[in-house]
């Protein structure tokens, strides 16, 4: 499920025996995020190209799995394509569904022209598009830089293509201070590939005049009578709080793309209420070292199983996929299991690194909306905690409807957990048992 | 250049672009309105998630945008509150 970095890598390896094989995904093309490209264009990876033409295995695109039953006799997917219920059974499942962006709420944040740093990505490398003229990143976290790298790109080819053409980066904020990188010294000594990539992004910034504002946060966007055009204020952050010193500054821009990292999308494993655990204050899929769930038959690789990016993604696939196999004592499961837990330990770094203060909804003075789907307020979630006796996100659910709307929590859960943990429990599970927006016409077929 | 309807006007897509993207590039931002404050929203998260970019398509009320590839035979709709 999901042909992402995790879900191809497996049946890369999948595809070389003699297995049947389904890959399932709710986008028209593989890639999943990281390998994301426009309908001409050809596969960005290379070392995939004969996996996407392997006799061996079927390729549902366009599918999306919305329930999946457990029995003895196997796992039953449902899934939806072009309105028509498929139903197939399977004796070995991975779930390789990915994560979620996390933006952080901030007032103004509705505003159209303000978008995750990920559908910034999405339209820059899907659509071949740059949305606006004036550009703010911000946020936290390492996904900052190649959502940077790939506008300099296209803002490079597009003013080579338009002279005319002025389009630049206004603004550059990161929340976390460069010296929290000393938090990571172990995993930046076990992957040092990774420093050279690093310097090599900021000579790239250099040449092109931009800088990171680092330890700064946005806290309110404003709409201004010009068409388009929203002023941002941005602050210093000293710890884990805003501060007025030194002064913040005010900034033009049409378009605003956040981030502050991202998330095991848990839907998928909820269904099959599969065990997960804590990690740097993300709910992360448990598995073992050859990548099997809670559940007997089912694995889980890439981004559920904690966030990493794409290089442990693959890992992670190849080892599900071998033990699928019956491989998982093999030599060659073992030498990927050691460049795992290298990349693993970088990857747990970072996450200490940027981690999101709890107590991010303290850092503006206005009422923000927080559930934008429902328009649920910060201060309405946080009245349902002290007022009306709610103790965790589902109960501050009930009274508030943040969570219920069209996303399904995709985007609030995260945040309202944050408030649940600050005001009421650390019980926040997610329950969802239904995988996405199903019709009634498709629910009776 | 092949075009689709929004509202009154005929957008201009590429082949392969997705409807979101042939607004955007046509400079409409505002893809619908929100249930109770009525406020505009647009493009989000851009893969889907979000269902902040959700329209009326042919009729039909709540697709999302972002996902949607454009062609000639849609007739989009802004979609205010539920429909
Ligand atoms: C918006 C976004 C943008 C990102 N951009 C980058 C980037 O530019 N560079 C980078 O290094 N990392 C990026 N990442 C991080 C990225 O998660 C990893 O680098 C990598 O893609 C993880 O691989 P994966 O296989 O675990 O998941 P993914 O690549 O996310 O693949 C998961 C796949 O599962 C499918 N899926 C999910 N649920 C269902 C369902 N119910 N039914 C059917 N299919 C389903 C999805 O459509 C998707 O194709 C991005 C992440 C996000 C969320
Ligand atoms: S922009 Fe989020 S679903 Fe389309």
């Amino acid at each position: 499920m999901g042909a992402g970095p995790a879900g191809l890598a497996a049946a890369r390896i999948l595809s070389e025996h003699s297995v049947s094989v389904d890959v399932f995904d709710q986008y028209p093309r593989a890639g999943g995020q990281y390998w994301r490209h426009a309908k001409n264009e050809p596969f960005p990876a290379e070392s995939f190209k004969t996996t996407l033409t392997s006799s061996r295995l079927n390729w549902l695109f366009e599918c999306s799995i919305w329930q999946i039953e457990s029995e003895k006799s196997g796992h039953t997917i449902y899934a939806i394509q072009n309105g028509r219920t498929i139903e197939r059974t399977y004796d070995a499942l991975l779930i390789a569904t990915g994560a979620i962006e996390r933006p952080l709420p901030i007032p103004g944040w509705t505003l159209p022209g303000v978008m995750t740093a990920g559908a910034l990505q999405s339209l820059i490398k899907g659509q071949g598009l740059i949305p606006g003229e004036r550009i703010v990143v911000a946020g936290s976290g390492p996904f900052l830089f190649p959502v940077i790298e790939s506008l300099q790109k296209s803002i490079q080819q597009s003013s080579s293509s338009n002279p005319s053409s002025d389009i630049r980066i206004v603004g550059i904020f990161e929340a976390r201070k460069l010296s929290r990188w000393l938090l990571n010294s172990v995993g930046l000594l076990l992957n040092p590939e990774k420093v050279i990539d690093a310097m090599r992004f900021l000579i790239n910034l250099k040449r092109e005049k931009l800088r990171v504002t680092t330890g700064r946060v946005i806290t309110s966007i404003k709409d201004t009578n010009s068409k388009n055009v929203k002023r941002i204020s941005v602050m210093p952050l000293k710890g884990e709080k805003v501060s007025n010193n030194p002064t913040g500054q005010e900034l033009d821009c049409d378009v605003i793309a956040i981030s502050y990292g991202f998330t095991p999308d848990l839907t998928i494993p909820s269904i099959l209420k599969l065990k997960t655990v804590n990690k740097e204050d993300d709910e992360i899929v448990m598995v073992d070292s050859n990548q099997r769930s809670s559940k007997l038959g089912v694995w889980a690789a890439g981004e559920i199983t904690g966030i990493g990016g794409h290089e442990i993604a693959i890992r992670e696939g190849e080892i599900a996929a071998l033990d699928i196999l019956g491989k998982g004592g093999s030599l060659t499961s073992a030498i990927r299991k050691i460049d795992r837990w290298r990349k693993q330990i970088f990857a747990t770094g970072l996450a200490r690194v940027y981690k999101v203060s709890k107590r991010w909804f303290e850092w503006n003075a206005d009422d923000v909306v927080v559930c934008r789907c429902e328009e649920v307020s910060r201060d309405e979630i946080i009245n349902s905690f002290r007022e009306l006796g709610a103790d965790s996100v589902r109960t501050s659910k009930l009274f508030t409807r943040a969570g219920m709307g069209m996303c399904q929590g995709r985007l609030c859960h995260r945040n309202v957990q944050d408030i649940a943990r600050v005001f009421g429990s650390e019980s926040t599970k997610i329950s969802r048992p239904i995988g996405g927006a199903v019709t009634l016409g498709e629910l009776s077929d | 250049m092949k075009h689709f309807k929004f509202d009154d006007e005929n957008i201009p897509f590429h082949d392969g672009e997705s409807v979101a993207a042939a607004l955007l590039r046509a400079g409409k931002w505002r893809f619908r309105e929100t249930r109770k404050t009525k406020e505009d929203r647009s493009l989000f998260c851009g893969i889907g998630h979000c269902f902040d970019c959700i329209v009326v398509v042919n009729g039909e009320i709540n697709q999302r945008a972002c996902l949607l590839e454009a062609d000639e035979k849609l007739s989009i709709r802004k979609q205010l509150g539920v429909n």
